[in-house]
């Protein structure tokens, strides 16, 4: 009698194709995009009203001003260092809500919620090993993580090019969107490295519960209880010392980390950052926000491997 | 000797110090419908799972086709339907079985040709690309069986398989399951129904309390032929047997007594009750002989337990 075992690897494209559909076609994902898109929505709405318009009377203004010059030449580098200085939005925001929430959410359903449901103890009886079961959801959610951030930074991105310059013309707007593609590809980078983070670890709290609310929510838990605890030690404990373990603490927070990995890849250094206490360390902040993720999801689908699913 | 496909040797398995399985041995040569017997509780579903590898035992040993239970290999040769058969509700019942054969190695063309034979032969064609929530519990179980099938597998593990079937629905997948036994394949099924175990087992084992108290084939026991007698006093009745030497167990007030080389068990029953002012109210030979076994093995593990 001969094993018929498959090679793992090799149906990682199979398996991929059809959680796709299930992953994307959950209610969990959609509220990832609409939650990631929303705001930029608002942001777009307001913008229309109020800055766009404007771009014309600003762009006189600065003709006057300037007469004879290239007007897109001579505001590129504002227009560009503002889209670069939207980067708290995305760090305080993004990071702060849809990113972390939702990703839990829609993340801790590959094992916690798959368990629940009795899929994973089912599937984990078949000759494939049983991190390819979750492997290959993460992968098909963080695949499609990359577009939908693109999306989100892109309209971001353009509502700036629009309330500059509008009133040259769509073609200039586009132009502008294009030269400002760089920044938009770096925010994407980081912001997708967030989600990664922000994976690995509802996939460590999912290990040993078959509740997915309790994995995501344990995620968010450690969140604010970072924060709390940070600023509560910074209050407690008075003078300089006091600031510093609550800095220390934050670098616990993957944000904390990519907000300096982001600035660093903007700005070329770690300038807007200078009011920080520690040295922020661009070297310790890639290696939080890339290594530690991938040891953790290395141990997780190490665990997971051999626990008993009881 | 057939050539056992299934061997568990002196496994354990203990949930934080309780011991939900201890010390069972068992073989299921190839081509056989093994049942594993007893109440709920007994150990049977640890000894399933363990088998397809979610839990690892504590101590001993289970191969499958020479395999650790547990290894890539081992689960190569496994079809499995567990005793809850439950997936997420979103999955549609032709995607699901693609998915299971995928797993399984099977190109996704070939995955869906037996996914759609499979759904049709347990009575689910037409249902394809509904989604598992829309189905009753019957057709649940009924999915249970076709995507344990999906990979091919040489050994099928059944856990409680007619649960939430009715009579009709019971029958029909008891026929099945002879017939995949007849193409070939070794089943190994748990059930604690024993009237359908006797239906389709060639070989039992009887499990209670984590232990494993007797182990046979349905040939060995079509020999003998248990007398089952309803009496007004049946535990007097019983121990009166038992001291003349024949073995007699007890089911609320029947007696069943076990045939005993040498002695003509009715009239030595009428005998004593005729002695001892027994009123017998039913008397009747054969009966559900499986069940009539398994409470005698059952009652003398306990009698064994409370004496010890």
């Amino acid at each position: 009698m001969g094993s018929k075992k498959p090679s793992a690897l090799r149906l990682l494209p199979a398996m991929m194709s059809l959680d796709t559909g299930l992953v994307l076609g959950s209610g969990r994902f959609l509220a990832f995009v609409l939650l990631t898109l929303l705001p930029v929505m608002i942001f777009m709405y307001v913008a229309g009203l109020f800055w766009v318009p404007q771009s014309w009377q600003n762009l006189r203004l600065y003709s006057l001003v300037n007469p004879g010059i290239d007007l897109y030449e001579g505001l590129r580098d504002e227009y560009l260092s503002v889209v670069k200085d939207l980067y708290p939005m995305y760090t305080g925001f993004w990071m702060g809500f849809p990113l972390l929430v939702v990703t839990s959410l829609v993340v801790s359903e590959f094992l916690a919620g798959e368990r629940a449901s009795g899929t994973f103890d089912l599937l984990a009886t078949r000759p494939v090993p049983r991190f390819m079961l979750v492997l290959s959801k993460l992968a098909v959610f963080l695949a499609a993580a990359i577009p939908v951030l693109y999306v989100t930074y892109l309209l971001t991105t353009a509502v700036v090019a629009a309330s500059f310059f509008q009133g040259l013309g769509v073609s200039t707007v586009l132009r502008a969107i294009w030269d400002a593609q760089g920044y938009i590809a770096k925010y994407v980078a980081v912001n997708w490295l967030y989600v990664f983070a922000v994976s690995s670890l509802t996939l460590a709290l999912s290990v040993r519960t078959t509740r997915s609310y309790v994995a995501a929510m344990g995620v968010v838990g450690y969140y604010i209880a970072l924060n709390v605890s940070a600023g509560v030690v910074g209050s407690m404990i008075s003078g300089r010392i006091g600031e510093l373990v609550s800095e220390v603490l934050r670098y616990a927070d993957f944000s904390y980390n990519a907000e300096t990995v982001l600035v660093r890849l903007l700005y070329g250094s770690l300038e807007p950052l200078s009011e920080r206490l520690l040295a922020p360390s661009f070297e310790a902040s890639l290696v939080i926000l890339v290594v530690v993720p991938s040891v953790l999801l290395a141990v997780t689908l190490l665990v997971l491997e051999r626990m008993d699913l009881v | 000797m057939l050539d056992p496909v299934i061997e568990v040797k002196e496994l354990y398995k203990y949930y934080d110090g309780f011991p939900a399985v201890r010390g069972i041995s068992f073989t299921v040569p190839r081509g056989t419908v093994f049942g594993l017997l007893g109440p709920n509780g007994a150990g049977k579903t640890t000894t399933i799972r363990v088998l397809v590898g979610l839990i690892k035992p504590s101590s001993g040993k289970a191969l499958i086709a020479g395999y650790p239970a547990g290894s890539l290999e081992a689960k190569s040769f496994i079809g499995y339907a567990p005793e809850r058969f439950s997936i997420a509700g979103g999955w549609r019942l032709l995607d699901f079985m693609v998915y299971t054969g995928i797993l399984h190695g099977l190109p996704r063309r070939v995955a869906e040709e037996r996914g759609l034979e499979l759904l049709e032969w347990v009575g689910l064609g037409g249902w394809e690309y509904e989604r598992f929530s829309e189905l009753s519990a019957g057709m649940k179980r009924r999915l249970g069986l076709a995507q344990a099938l999906v990979g091919d597998p040489e050994i099928l593990i059944l856990d409680e398989p007619t649960e939430h079937l009715d009579a009709l629905g019971r029958i029909e997948l008891l026929n099945k399951i002879r017939s995949l036994a007849e193409a070939g394949k070794t089943v190994l099924v748990s059930t604690h129904i024993l009237a359908e175990a006797e239906m389709v087992v060639d070989r039992f084992a009887i499990m209670h309390r984590g232990r494993i108290l007797h182990q046979g084939t349905m040939r060995d026991l079509a020999r003998s032929s248990s007398l089952v007698v309803e009496v007004d006093k049946p535990v007097l009745l019983r121990n009166l047997l038992r001291e003349k030497g024949v073995e007699a167990g007890l089911v609320g007030n029947r007696v069943v007594v076990s045939p005993t080389e040498g002695v003509d068990a009715d009239k030595l029953v009428l005998r004593l009750c005729l002695e001892h002012d027994v009123r017998i109210k039913r008397l009747e030979a054969g009966g559900s002989r499986l069940s009539d076994f398994f409470v005698k093995i059952v009652e003398e593990s306990e009698d064994g337990e409370q004496e010890a």
